[in-house]
């Protein structure tokens, strides 16, 4: 890609964001997507400062969702679950939609995984907070119950049906479940059982034509 | 592959919009943003992400097409047009004759209502 031609704080943030493109995209179209941007940037510069501000709010949030739909997109991804080909407005959709179901899973797991550890001191792991019977789950109902069990898993799975660059995060979750599963008392194997045969059962429903079928009304 | 077909419609606003903004003649990336800015008064704005993931889609279709190559000289920014095919003017009339057709429609309807 061509070096961008005023040298500011905006156009390095834009060619470094658009690093989440694709790198075929990239050779496409990201020297034309500079120069559009720098253009709207001169053009919004001599106006209001709220419509400036808006206006790199839109760009940034919209390079991050665009970029990673086109590398979930140029991975092929929407053919491995809903959609048939076809349908122009479908794939985009789909891996937006993909992109919205990864930021939430990550951002249930930082809640899971973190607010313990502020609640109880840095210091204290979670497998000794259950262990010593110090750790209270009635305030994190979904960090220690079926639910949270539940949760946990479908986010594994789901992490883990996604691209290479994301296999490191359904690691780091296949690990915690596993920890959790030593540490837990007896009881709470049964609900993880429960936990674990429901989400498979969701799993092969959604991949099953009916499933499709659903997830097709909400998609469209 | 029939892209005219109704699998095709409707289309999203953004392809219609796009599309739109292409009919009168080519246009590059900036250009069809202000197109669209003015077309839907101020209503619609693309970012640039949203804009070049959607003209991707449409060059895939074949409903538009890229023209005028990026200057072989360094020192010109490179600059690249867009201009409908003629498919891309099936699909844009085959939407706005739909838009058309549900807009009479539903003026029927509301005219029969009021009486």
């Amino acid at each position: 890609m061509k070096k961008p031609y005023p040298s500011s704080l905006g156009n390095w943030l834009y060619t470094a964001l658009l690093r989440l493109y694709p790198p075929a995209f990239r050779h496409d179209f990201g020297d034309e997507m500079l120069i559009v941007f720098q253009l709207r940037l001169a053009e919004l510069q001599r106006q209001s400062r709220m419509r400036l501000t808006l206006f790199l709010f839109r760009e940034t949030t919209g390079l991050v969702m665009n970029g990673l739909s086109e590398r979930l997109r140029e991975r092929h991804l929407q053919q491995i679950v809903l959609f048939s080909q076809g349908e122009l407005r479908q794939p985009a959709r789909f891996a937006r939609f993909h992109t919205l179901t990864l930021i939430v899973v990550v951002a249930a797991f930082v809640w899971l995984i973190f607010v313990p550890y502020y609640a109880y001191g840095l210091h204290l792991k979670p497998a000794s907070m259950v262990a010593g019977g110090n750790f209270d789950p009635k305030g994190f109902p979904v960090y220690n119950s079926t639910l949270g069990c539940y949760v946990r898993l479908l986010s594994m799975i789901v992490a883990l049906l996604t691209p290479l660059w994301i296999a490191g995060f359904g690691s780091l979750l296949g690990i915690t479940l596993v920890r959790y599963w030593v540490v837990i008392a007896e009881r709470q194997r049964t609900t993880s059982l429960v936990a674990l045969s429901l989400a498979s059962g969701l799993l092969v429903f959604l991949f099953s034509p009916a499933g499709r079928v659903i997830m097709s009304w909400f998609m469209d | 592959m029939d892209v005219t077909g109704p699998n095709y419609l409707p289309l999203t606003e953004t392809t219609f919009f796009i599309l739109l903004s292409l009919a009168p003649g080519s246009k590059h990336g900036y250009g069809i943003i202000k197109e669209v800015e003015s077309l839907s008064d101020g209503r619609v704005t693309f970012s640039t992400g949203t804009l070049y993931g959607a003209l991707k889609r449409l060059l895939e279709c074949g409903w538009i097409v890229g023209v005028g190559n990026p200057e072989p000289d360094e020192s010109v920014r490179p600059r690249k047009d867009y201009r409908l095919t003629e498919t891309g003017w099936h699909v844009l009339s085959a939407e706005t004759d739909r838009l058309h057709k549900l807009a009479k429609l539903a003026q029927l309807w509301l005219e029969e209502g009021e009486a």
